[in-house]
Formats: structure tokens, C-alpha cells, sequence
């Protein structure tokens, strides 16, 4: 198991490939594993992920031990996760052993992704599996994961909690906490407006629902449209009285765009909310990969 | 299955692998000789790989590591198979100021690259020159690229429409859409006018207007994509008789 006290620069995955090459080729009755590690890894440099995958499916684990074996889950799901399959790479983390020197960064990879999915209880259950001890660095990483998944959950009130506990032993994790508790702050000021009020405001004065929902632009161009399609009638009812053909097809685009449009306006504040959804649970998503990507890459 | 000095799967070599037709795990097979001894060709072989996959800015990247051996042809020709036609033509160029003299090959695949950026008179200067080379006859050359043929200019067909609504598409080669398009554009300015004639004059501007200005610059967009597809269609008609002529 590695354990560091500080994070002081230095990748922790420069211990394990120190770990490897020291220890492997004692665990492994030979030289053969620690080729296929570092053929691996160099694939890996190479951004060659498929090839890599290619390579570790076709060696055989039942002529690996239980090390090796875990080796190879990591580099597999390691493989995967370069190439944003989340699914395998989850299915591979989950099994390396929790006496390998790639659990914890498997644990954390594999629940960061079911996270990605949005399986936010199952990753919540994975984080919770973890046993090995309470180093103070996996005790901070389990903690600001959970605060994050509780902002895509949006539970504010869990989130403070959990942000009780961050602390700046850490200083490469400081940004993200920080981040975090910026979107935090952001959900509670979300100013959501009501879909009834939009479309009320769109019925009295055609377009004023979009520009209370915060769309000027779009609000204006709908008051425009609306007085095109007025003007016209208009001039088809006074020229040509109330049952010419040029004052029905009018009337009746108008009366299509006004009810259209009331509609479009209670509409426009539902895409709004998930606009503003969407890009908060990016951010989130993204803040939680940052401290993860530093210490794993 | 696997050994430390060479890589095997099923019993093949890397090289075994590729002459089978193998190619993903032939270029994890070169990768894998290459990490146990470097080797330009064995990085070339993998390109290959990728290049019979289809894979080509891959086969590029994979060149982009070899040090020793001159691989500007390879360079081009993937160029020119990824349709980077400008760069596939510098490729080209750095060889012949070196001084490289073109075999059949490259004077196909400069041929190729010309018609591709829609030089037809300087792909039919090179085939002149390499008439002898290639084994053509002035007929030949004649049936491959007309002395006449000419690239349209997209922009140039835009430009023609928006003077003369249907112009353009003329000009790109179909006359029956540039008269469909410019007979849509004269009925829409001749209701404008009748509606001011008649006292609409809020029909007339906005419905007229309207539509004319939809129109307009959508006939417009249209010439300039019909003169690209035109330009598709000769230069994929060209490239055809040319492998029909050179074996």
C-alpha cells in the first residue's frame, strides 16, 4: 500500500512504477510480466490505447498470480479510461484486488466514472467499500468526492456538510474545494422562474415571457414577428373586410405564432433550468476529475 | 504466446501477420519489435498497417517518429489519402527541389493531387511531360483531362447570383435550377409590386420582402454548393479515366 502524508509535487504514480520495477519481478517468477508492464506503459505514452487493449486481452490469466493479475486489471481499465469507455474501465478497476498498489487509484477512477454515468448511488455504495486504513489523503479524495456527487444531486444541505470537513493540508486539492463551493453558491442564487408567469407575460404582451425569462433577444424578435403578421391583418381586414382570404390566411399565421409562441415561452424557461443544469453538472464533473487526473496521470 | 524477443500471435510474425492481411495485431506486433530493437522500417511496416486499415492520420503520426529513412512519399501519399490535398502538394514540392526524380508513382500521384486541388491545366502539363513515362498518347491525356476543362469557382457562383438571381447556378452547370431559381425570385418582386400597385403596401414590404430576401441569399448559397458538387463530380470522373489509361 502507498502512503504518502503530503502531496509535495511529485505524482504518486512514480512510487508505483518504482514499486513495480523494484517488486514485481520478485512477485513474478521471472522477467516475462515486467516486459508486458513496460510494453504496456509505453503504448500508453504513445496514446495507443487500442493497441495497448489489444495486447493485455490476449495475455492469459490463468498463467499470471494474483499481483499480476491485478496489474493487468489496472493497466486494462487504465486503457479504458484514456479512451473515455467507461463502462470497461469500471468493469476492469473493480477487479484489482484491494492488496494491489493500484487499488486505490482504481477505486477512485472506477467511482469518479459511475459518477460520469450519473449512477451517483452505486458510486456512492463503491466509494463507500473502501477499508484499507484512513490515510489522510484518501479520507480528503472520498470526502470531496462525495461533496461533489451531492452538488449533481443538487442536496445543498449535504454538500455543506461534507465542505465542513475539507481541509488545506492539501494544497493541490484547495482549487477544486474551492471550485466546488463556488458552484455550490451558484445552485442556491439560481434565480428559476416560473413557466406559468413566462407564458402569462407572453399572452398579455406577445414576447414579454422570454424577456422575463432573462432572453431579450428572443423576446424582441417575437414582439417583431407578432407586429408583422398584425400589420398585415390589419391592412386585410380595413382593404378587404373580415372574410377576404388575405385577412383569414393572416389572421391565421398570427393567431398560430401567438399561441406558438406563449407555449415556446413557458418552454424556454424549462430550457433554461436545463442549460443551467447541464453546464453545472459539467463543471462539477470536471472539478472532481481535476484532483484525480494530478495525482494518477 | 507471447516471448521476450519477438512478439507471436498464433504462432505469426509481425510481418507473417501483415502479408495475411492481419493489420491490427500486425502494428501491435511492429510496435512490439520496435520496443524490443528500434527499427525505422519496423515503424514503416506499422505505418503500412494503418494505412491498409484506413486509419491514415494514424499511419501519419506513426511516420512523424521515424528518424533515418526518407518517407516524404509515404508522407504524400497519405496526404493525399486523409484529402489534405495542400499538404500531400508541399510533400511533393520539398521532393522535387531536392531534386528527386519521379517515377510512375509519384508522377500518378502528383497527377492525382493537381486534379484534387482543381489545377486541370498543371495535372495535364505533368501528364504531358510523363506522357512517355506513363505510356500516353496525346488522345489519352485528351480523354483523361479535356483541354477545355475548367474548375468552377464557388465563390465566383455565389457572387453571379447574388448580381443575377439564378446566374450562378448556371454557371455551376445546371441551367434548369438557375432558371427554376431566378423565375421563384422575378414572381416574388412581381407580387411585391402588384401588391404596392393594389395599396398592400404592408404585404407588398413584408410578405415580399420577405420571401424575396429568403430566397435571394438561399439561391444564392445554393450556387456556390452546386459549383463544390460540380467540381466533385469532374475531378471523380477525371481521377477514373486516368487509372483506366495508367494501369
Amino acid at each position: 500500500m502507498i502512503t504518502r502524508s503530503k502531496i509535495t509535487g511529485s505524482p504518486i504514480h512514480l512510487n508505483i512504477s518504482l514499486f513495480l520495477f523494484l517488486i514485481i519481478p520478485a512477485l513474478s517468477h521471472g522477467q516475462l510480466f515486467q516486459t508486458h508492464y513496460q510494453f504496456a506503459e509505453h503504448l500508453r505514452s504513445l496514446k495507443a490505447y487500442d493497441e495497448g487493449l489489444f495486447y493485455l486481452n490476449r495475455l492469459s490469466p490463468e498463467a499470471l498470480t494474483i499481483d499480476q493479475k491485478d496489474t493487468l486489471n489496472y493497466l486494462t481499465g487504465k486503457f479504458y479510461y484514456y479512451k473515455q469507455d467507461q463502462t470497461y474501465s469500471i468493469r476492469a478497476f473493480d477487479q484489482v484486488g484491494i492488496s494491489s498498489p493500484f487499488y486505490r487509484e482504481s477505486w477512485l477512477l472506477a467511482n469518479y466514472q459511475r459518477f460520469y454515468l450519473g449512477n451517483y448511488l452505486a458510486g456512492k455504495e463503491g466509494l463507500g467499500k473502501y477499508t484499507t486504513g484512513d490515510d489522510p489523503l484518501t479520507v480528503q479524495l472520498k470526502n470531496f468526492q462525495l461533496a461533489g456527487v451531492a452538488l449533481l444531486e443538487r442536496d445543498t444541505e449535504k454538500f455543506e456538510v461534507l465542505r465542513s470537513d475539507f481541509k488545506d493540508d492539501y494544497r493541490e486539492l484547495i482549487p477544486s474545494q474551492e471550485k466546488l463551493i463556488e458552484i455550490a453558491e451558484s445552485i442556491e442564487n439560481f434565480n428559476s422562474k416560473s413557466p406559468f408567469v413566462a407564458a402569462l407575460f407572453s399572452a398579455v404582451i406577445p414576447g414579454s415571457g422570454r424577456i422575463y425569462n432573462g432572453r431579450l433577444g428572443e423576446g424582441l424578435i417575437s414582439m417583431l414577428a407578432h407586429t408583422i403578421f398584425a400589420l398585415q391583418s390589419i391592412e386585410g381586414y380595413q382593404k378587404d373586410g373580415p372574410g377576404s382570404a388575405r385577412f383569414l390566411i393572416y389572421s391565421s399565421i398570427l393567431s398560430g405564432f401567438y399561441i406558438a409562441n406563449v407555449w415556446g415561452s413557458a418552454l424556454s424557461v424549462k430550457i433554461r433550468m436545463d442549460e443551467f443544469n447541464d453546464q453545472t453538472d459539467h463543471t462539477t464533473l470536471l472539478t472532481m476529475h481535476v484532483p484525480l487526473r494530478f495525482l494518477f496521470d | 504466446m507471447f516471448l521476450c524477443g519477438s512478439f507471436l500471435i498464433k504462432g505469426q510474425t509481425a510481418r507473417e501477420l501483415f502479408d495475411s492481411e492481419a493489420y491490427i495485431e500486425a502494428a501491435v506486433a511492429f510496435e512490439y519489435e520496435y520496443f524490443r530493437d528500434p527499427s525505422d522500417s519496423t515503424l514503416l511496416y506499422k505505418s503500412y498497417c494503418y494505412k491498409a486499415l484506413g486509419d491514415y492520420e494514424n499511419a501519419l503520426a506513426i511516420l512523424t517518429r521515424i528518424q533515418g529513412l526518407d518517407v516524404r512519399y509515404e508522407k504524400a501519399l497519405l496526404h493525399y489519402l486523409n484529402e489534405d490535398y495542400e499538404r500531400s502538394n508541399t510533400e511533393l514540392l520539398r521532393l522535387r527541389l531536392d531534386g528527386v526524380e519521379f517515377d510512375r508513382n509519384l508522377v500518378v500521384l502528383q497527377v492525382l493531387v493537381e486534379i484534387s486541388r482543381l489545377k486541370y491545366k498543371e495535372a495535364r502539363e505533368a501528364l504531358k511531360e510523363n506522357a512517355e513515362l506513363l505510356g500516353l498518347e496525346i488522345p489519352d491525356i485528351d480523354y483523361i483531362i479535356d483541354a477545355k476543362a475548367k474548375a468552377r469557382d464557388p465563390l465566383r457562383a455565389q457572387n453571379l447570383s447574388l448580381w443575377i438571381p439564378g446566374t450562378g447556378q448556371w454557371y455551376a452547370g445546371h441551367f434548369g435550377k438557375g432558371l427554376l431559381s431566378g423565375s421563384i425570385q422575378t414572381g416574388i418582386v412581381a407580387f411585391t409590386g402588384w401588391s404596392f400597385y393594389t395599396g398592400y403596401f404592408f404585404s407588398g414590404t413584408l410578405t415580399g420582402a420577405t420571401l424575396f430576401y429568403t430566397f435571394y441569399l438561399g439561391g444564392a448559397r445554393y450556387a456556390k454548393k452546386l459549383a463544390g458538387k460540380t467540381n466533385d463530380e469532374v475531378t471523380t470522373k477525371m481521377k477514373q479515366r486516368l487509372f483506366v489509361k495508367v494501369k
